[in-house]
């Protein structure tokens, strides 16, 4: 990896392959924000800096000769390596060369904030992850409502041990087709560590821009949540289904679902904490009509932007005025497998070929009662 | 209304006569009745009533209708185009309501044999079709013309004359057979005339439909609809026009009064001639009036479906509502971007398609669907009411004859014979004027046409099945389809059950939008004056010939219909929400109940019990 690359750059300074600097989700808050849309502001602790540290307090040879005895394999194995060089990342802190950056990047977000310990969320950032044809989702970690540099920096190693769970070292052999090891060189791949300025969501969710039950290109399927979007994307409740037409942006569909509980930071200590719905609350739509059309708007935006189906996470939190304000969290190309179709016809010679066709197939077709 | 037995209807050939209509029968041709000995074909077809076209009791004569009609589509598309997948429809009659049954072809050499010559023929048409079309019309306004120009005879006492000086060998008898013949003649021509283009451009909107369907799972219908309709400058838009014009007549000349009274249109109409505003007014109606309020109050399917010209009911009604409009500083100017709404959503779809070959696709068909939807939406107003309305004014004119002989007391009366009695009634006239002795008719006809009388009016109140027989197994024919909503969604309402809990209606949504507010149940024609502003219509079928109503209604849900129904376009041209092909509306839902009719979902729920305190306009909530 390049030696000038500084271990901590703001998101709107990132520049040249953010892909292989700052990982897969770094870069994608990147572009999205670089297109205009709205994506909290933030920083990436780079791969130079999981680099930096790894040799600096001497955890990259440890943790090589204790990838290098795992069986990749045995999953048992896999999981023995992983709690060892989590047992390491608790244990060994971050070198002054190194905090010093995170700290004054931090103490900027203070400024903007106007908070002297600002909520921040702290997100690993893989390379390799993200990617079309290699989903990582969910793999890694992501710490919600960080407070205080302490919190930040515990956080951060948290991430970076993360890049050795079970989960990601076995992918990573088979990626790299070979044994853990031989893949394992830290600097051919690498972690990053996203932070971002903490939204406050009220309301949360996922947004697919194809329909989830017929693969309909022209809907954008909202799912909805109260509070953060945990609840939605770990499938804990039952979401408000919204549907919004791409063409005529209407709402084709609206489903209260059941939101019993949510996610909401923990003010006291920091972190998260669940918490029950009242039931009317629970099954009342928490997302408007007006509000549905934007974010499809946005959605229609990204897949346009990307040339791809997109999976995106958003939140619906409160500006400074007050008003309600969509922010986008994440957006990811959907990886079904279900794009590659027939053609839904082949041209045919003449309008009346089309018409023959079509009553043709009408004369097989069963009467479904 | 279903038997228990899943996805069977009752049994064609075992509904019960309603009380005190013993004998019903007797007033239609063998042929169009279930009978035992064709039993095994009537049990083996799926019948279902048509709620589109034939919501009320046919008194005999209008039999007419269905008969040459049917013969037409059969005609054309078996005998003249060999559409593929079926031959035509067939119908019965049961306690005076007309069901029809598809015809689908089953045999998969046979259906690839006929789609090889409808590709020829049909291909013909459609390669050719803006030039046919301007010929049709030149043909068909022909055909108008000499309708016009065919005047019924007198039965003199003596013969003029020239008759001997001409050496001509027919008198007046013959004469007035052959206007008989004639008339009958063009009033089954019309029906081929209509048939000529109209379903296999319905081949063309199906198409159409069936790719987007595909392509899009989840579209609905409306929205292809949208692609392709909405040209505007139909007819019927003529007619509509005209109205308005008329009610800014009236608005210049202070009219509002006359038009406001509540009375009759016969009262207004004689009010209007007695000022000099009125007397002004009138003139301008006079210039309004011909062709284009010879639309007619129902679909020109009926003997009783009069034109606005002769029963003005509908243009009061429609210049009320819109001098009320103008007064309330309304523009009703027609919006114009319709089409232009139409191009931006086709974009939109268009766009999203995942392939260059699906884009050709998509648009050779929508090419083709628009190409053929100006003849689909304006042809009506030719055939079944200015053609239909001329020729039942000269049956009037034959039926004063019989008046005149004594045959029955009412011109109205001779609806009640069937066209084959008539044909023996005039026998029986023309052999007793010819030799002035008694004919037969006027002691027969009277008692036939009392007891006929009776019996129409008690089954108006009979409920008729929705559908019986067996659930095909493929419906097959697109036009079952395109104009009744046949589909295993339609079949699956209609074979649940009424009863008095039933708070949800599922239908077509056919025009979109959420309106709640006071429903008023409409059988027929009649009734119409019955609506207040802002109530929601439900009926069993609406036609654009009660466009009028529209401008006073705030939704509209029928009992029959498809996507292309006529009440769908029409509810989607002036934005109201509308359900179609919901098959029991008008027996689910009272009038006085409040409703919310959901033209997104296609839901119709039934929100209170009615009564008074119900009354009242509409609401508009989503639009």
């Amino acid at each position: 990896m390049s030696a000038e690359l500084a271990p901590v750059v703001w998101f709107d300074e990132l520049e040249g392959d953010v892909r292989a600097v700052a990982g897969g989700k770094c870069a994608s808050l990147v572009e999205m924000r670089r297109a205009g849309f709205p994506v909290p502001p933030g920083f990436a602790i780079t791969v130079a800096a999981f680099e930096r540290f790894g040799e600096e307090t001497g955890v990259t040879a440890k943790v090589e000769r204790l990838v290098a005895m795992a069986d990749p394999d045995s999953t048992e194995s896999l999981r023995a390596v992983s709690e060892q060089i989590e047992a390491l990342a608790a244990e060994v802190r971050l070198p002054a060369g190194l905090l010093g950056p995170v700290e004054s990047a931090y103490r900027r977000v203070a400024r903007e904030t106007g908070e002297d310990d600002p909520a921040v969320a702290v997100r690993s950032s893989a390379v390799g992850e993200d990617s079309a044809d290699a989903s990582f989702a969910g793999q890694q970690e992501t710490y919600l409502w960080v407070r205080g540099l302490t919190e930040l920096e515990l956080a951060v190693r948290r991430c970076w041990a993360s890049y050795f769970s079970p989960h990601a070292l076995s992918y990573r052999a088979r990626l790299l087709g070979g044994p853990v090891s031989g893949g394992l060189g830290i600097g051919t791949v690498g972690m990053s560590v996203g932070v971002q300025q903490m939204v406050d969501a009220d309301v949360a969710g996922v947004m697919f821009t194809r329909s989830p039950t017929t693969n309909d290109r022209s809907i954008v399927a909202i799912e909805a949540g109260l509070g953060l979007g945990v609840s939605v994307v770990a499938g804990e409740i039952t979401p408000d289904q919204i549907w919004v037409n791409k063409v005529t942006r209407e709402i084709v569909k609206r489903t209260a679902g059941d939101k019993r509980l949510r996610y909401v930071p923990n003010r006291d200590t920091g972190g998260t904490r669940r918490e029950e719905v009242p039931e009317d609350e629970a099954t009342r739509l928490c997302l408007d009509d007006a509000t549905a059309r934007q974010l499809a708007e946005y959605g229609v935006r990204l897949e346009r932007h990307y040339g791809a189906a997109q999976d995106v996470e958003w939140a619906l939190t409160r500006g400074a005025d007050g008003e309600p304000t969509l922010v986008l969290l994440q957006s990811r190309p959907i990886t079904t497998g279900r794009e590659a179709r027939e053609p839904v016809a082949t041209p045919l010679p003449s309008q009346t070929d089309y018409v023959v066709r079509q009553l043709l197939a009408t004369s097989q077709k069963k009467v479904q009662m | 209304m279903a038997n228990e037995q899943a996805g069977t209807f009752p049994d064609p050939l075992s509904v019960p006569t309603p009380e005190g209509c013993e004998g019903w029968e007797e007033m239609y041709p063998y042929y169009v009745l279930f009978s035992e000995d064709r039993a095994e074909y009537e049990r083996s077809k799926f019948w279902f009533q048509n709620r589109y076209h034939l919501m009320d009791p046919m008194k005999p004569f209008d039999m007419v209708t269905p008969e040459f009609c049917y013969i037409a589509i059969a005609n054309r598309n078996n005998r003249i185009f060999q559409l593929p997948p079926a031959t035509g429809v067939d119908f019965r009659v049961v306690n005076g309501y007309g069901y029809l049954a598809g015809s689908p072809v089953l045999d998969g050499e046979r259906i690839a044999a006929r789609a090889a010559v409808f590709g020829q023929r049909a291909g013909h048409y459609f390669e050719n079709w803006a030039e046919i079309e301007r010929d049709w019309q030149e043909r068909t306004n022909a055909e108008i013309a000499k309708l016009e120009a065919l005047q019924m005879p007198d039965l003199p006492e003596l013969e003029d004359m020239s008759v001997v000086t001409n050496h001509q060998a027919h008198g007046a008898g013959f004469e007035m057979h052959q206007f008989f013949n004639r008339l009958m003649e063009a009033k089954h021509l019309a029906w081929h005339f209509h048939m000529e283009m109209i379903l296999i451009g319905f081949g063309a909107y199906f198409t159409f439909f069936e790719f987007c369907q595909q392509a899009f799972p989840e579209i609905d219908k409306q929205t292809i609809a949208n692609m392709i309709t909405g040209l505007g400058g139909t007819p019927f838009d003529r007619a509509d026009e005209e109205l308005k014009r008329l009610a800014r007549v009236a608005v210049d000349l202070d009219l509002d009064d006359a038009f406001g009274g509540g009375g009759s249109a016969e009262v207004t109409f004689k009010g209007l001639a007695d000022s000099e505003a009125g007397r002004q007014w009138l003139e301008e109606y006079d210039k309004s009036k011909y062709p284009w309020f010879m639309v007619n109050t129902g679909d020109g399917m009926y003997s009783h479906h009069r034109a606005w010209i002769d029963d003005p009911r509908m243009i009061v009604t429609g210049v009320q509502g819109y001098i009320t409009q103008l007064r309330a500083g309304k523009d009703l100017t027609r919006p114009q971007d319709q089409r232009a709404e139409g191009d931006r959503i086709a974009r939109g779809y268009r766009e999203l398609l995942e392939s260059e070959d699906d884009r050709k696709a998509f648009d050779a068909m929508l090419g083709l669907a628009r190409l053929v939807s100006v003849h689909i939406e304006g042809h009506k107003f030719y055939i079944e009411h200015w053609w239909h309305g001329l020729f039942y004014n000269k049956v009037r004119d034959l039926s004063r004859v019989f008046v005149k002989y004594g045959f029955w007391d009412d011109t109205e009366d001779i609806f009640y014979l069937h066209q084959a009695e008539v044909l023996e009634a005039l026998i029986d006239m023309l052999l007793g004027w010819a030799g002035e002795w008694p004919a037969r008719g006027p002691k027969y006809w009277p008692p036939k046409v009392q007891r006929r009388r009776e019996i129409l009016e008690r089954l108006q109140d009979w409920t008729p099945p929705p559908a019986l027989g067996p659930v095909p197994e493929v419906v097959g024919d697109p036009v079952l389809s395109m104009l009744w909503g046949i589909d295993g969604d339609a079949l699956r309402e209609w074979a649940t059950p009424v009863d008095a809990d039933t708070t949800q209606l599922r239908g077509t949504p056919a025009s979109s939008g959420v309106v709640e507010g006071v429903a008023r149940v409409v059988h027929g024609i009649d009734q119409m004056d019955t609506v207040q502003q802002g109530e929601i219509l439900v009926a069993p079928t609406t036609n654009p010939s009660w466009t009028p109503v529209f401008s006073r209604i705030s939704a509209c849900v029928a009992d029959g219909g498809g996507m292309m129904s006529h009440a769908a376009i029409v509810c989607r041209e002036h934005g109201l929400p509308a359900i179609v092909g919901t098959g029991r509306a008008t027996r689910a839902v009272k009038t006085g109940q409040r409703i919310r009719v959901d033209g997104n979902t296609g839901i119709v729920t039934i929100l209170t019990g009615g009564g008074p305190e119900g009354l009242g306009g509409g609401r508009e909530e989503d639009r």
